[in-house]
């Protein structure tokens, strides 16, 4: 327990304008986990998301004055700081497929004979990975809406401050992200029934 | 939509925070900071201290380095200096010649 830990954010920020680096520390100590966890799903790759949040802290510390307490919570900022080095990041290393999802995807049962005798726990990890794929799909604005209000946890009002939308907006992006979801879960788990049809067939 | 337990599932992170934690905090130990001063423009602060001080040593060497690259006179200079000092170049040499002698 730091000598800041019952400091404020804002009372953090204005430790850190006065190049107070414990007080920076103790900011990094309480959110980390939060904006890595919203960094990591947006992204998918533990290694970009780390790079992610470590990069916005930098850009932080060297210009703590960016963030103004009157206008916004330090948490609301820096999300959003965080989801647009995100997207920054999609669009300079386009990644097809990450590293963490090929892996992911050669755990997988490569033809419908070897689906057939799937496990239960198969099973659960072609749920899991239809359900990413889904997200994954979906468009930026719907993806960001879903990780920051079903994921993360913020409160509706929070997340539409930090994608800067209104909250009747923000609700219809999350009504449209679920319809799109289930769609797109309901055409793979239909494709993979088909799938074991046709192998059942070509066995018999 | 998914059940509960898939969404416990991508709620999860595979990071162990503390190690990315540390790292920022030891990353930024020592790193520049620029602040907005109260004239509205921006101005590092204790950069310039922190700098200053890990680089005194080699910031005196540097110096020293100079002063004795300058102080390296060619011996056209340095000749013309010790005739202005009243001394021939001859003398000198024949300073040199005893000094080397003298060693032998």
């Amino acid at each position: 327990m730091s000598a800041y830990s019952d400091k404020s954010d804002a009372q953090l920020a204005e430790f850190i304008v006065d190049g107070n680096h414990a007080a920076f520390a103790e900011l990094v100590t309480r959110h980390t986990d939060k904006f890595f966890a919203l960094a990591y799903r947006t992204l998918q790759h533990q290694g970009d998301a780390e790079d992610v949040v470590q990069n916005a802290f930098f850009k932080f510390w060297q210009r703590p004055h960016l963030w103004r307490a009157d206008k916004s919570l330090f948490t609301t900022w820096f999300y959003r700081v965080i989801i647009n080095a995100c997207h920054d990041h999609k669009r300079r290393y386009s990644r097809e497929v990450s590293a963490e999802q090929e892996t992911f995807e050669r755990a997988m049962p490569k033809s419908p004979s070897e689906e057939v005798n799937v496990s239960d726990q198969q099973e659960l990890k072609w749920r899991k990975f239809r359900l990413e794929s889904a997200i994954q799909s979906l468009p930026a604005s719907q993806r960001d809406a879903l990780n920051l209000v079903v994921y993360t946890e913020l409160p509706q009002k929070q997340a539409a401050d930090i994608l800067g939308v209104s909250l009747k907006a923000l609700e219809s992006l999350l009504v449209r992200a679920k319809r799109n979801v289930s769609k797109h879960v309901a055409n793979a788990e239909h494709q993979t029934r088909s799938l074991i049809l046709q192998a059942e067939v070509n066995n018999a | 939509m998914p059940d509960h337990e898939d969404l416990n599932w991508l709620r999860s992170t595979p990071s162990d925070s503390r190690n990315l934690q540390a790292s920022i905090i030891a990353k930024t130990e020592n790193m520049p900071q620029f602040v907005e001063s109260k004239q509205g423009f921006v101005k590092t602060r204790k950069a310039w201290r922190r700098y200053l001080h890990a680089f005194t040593p080699i910031a005196a060497c540097a110096v020293i380095a100079m002063v004795v690259m300058v102080g390296d006179v060619s011996d056209e200079q340095a000749s013309s200096q010790l005739v202005s000092e009243g001394l021939e170049w001859q003398d000198i040499m024949l300073e040199e010649d005893a000094w080397l002698l003298a060693d032998l």
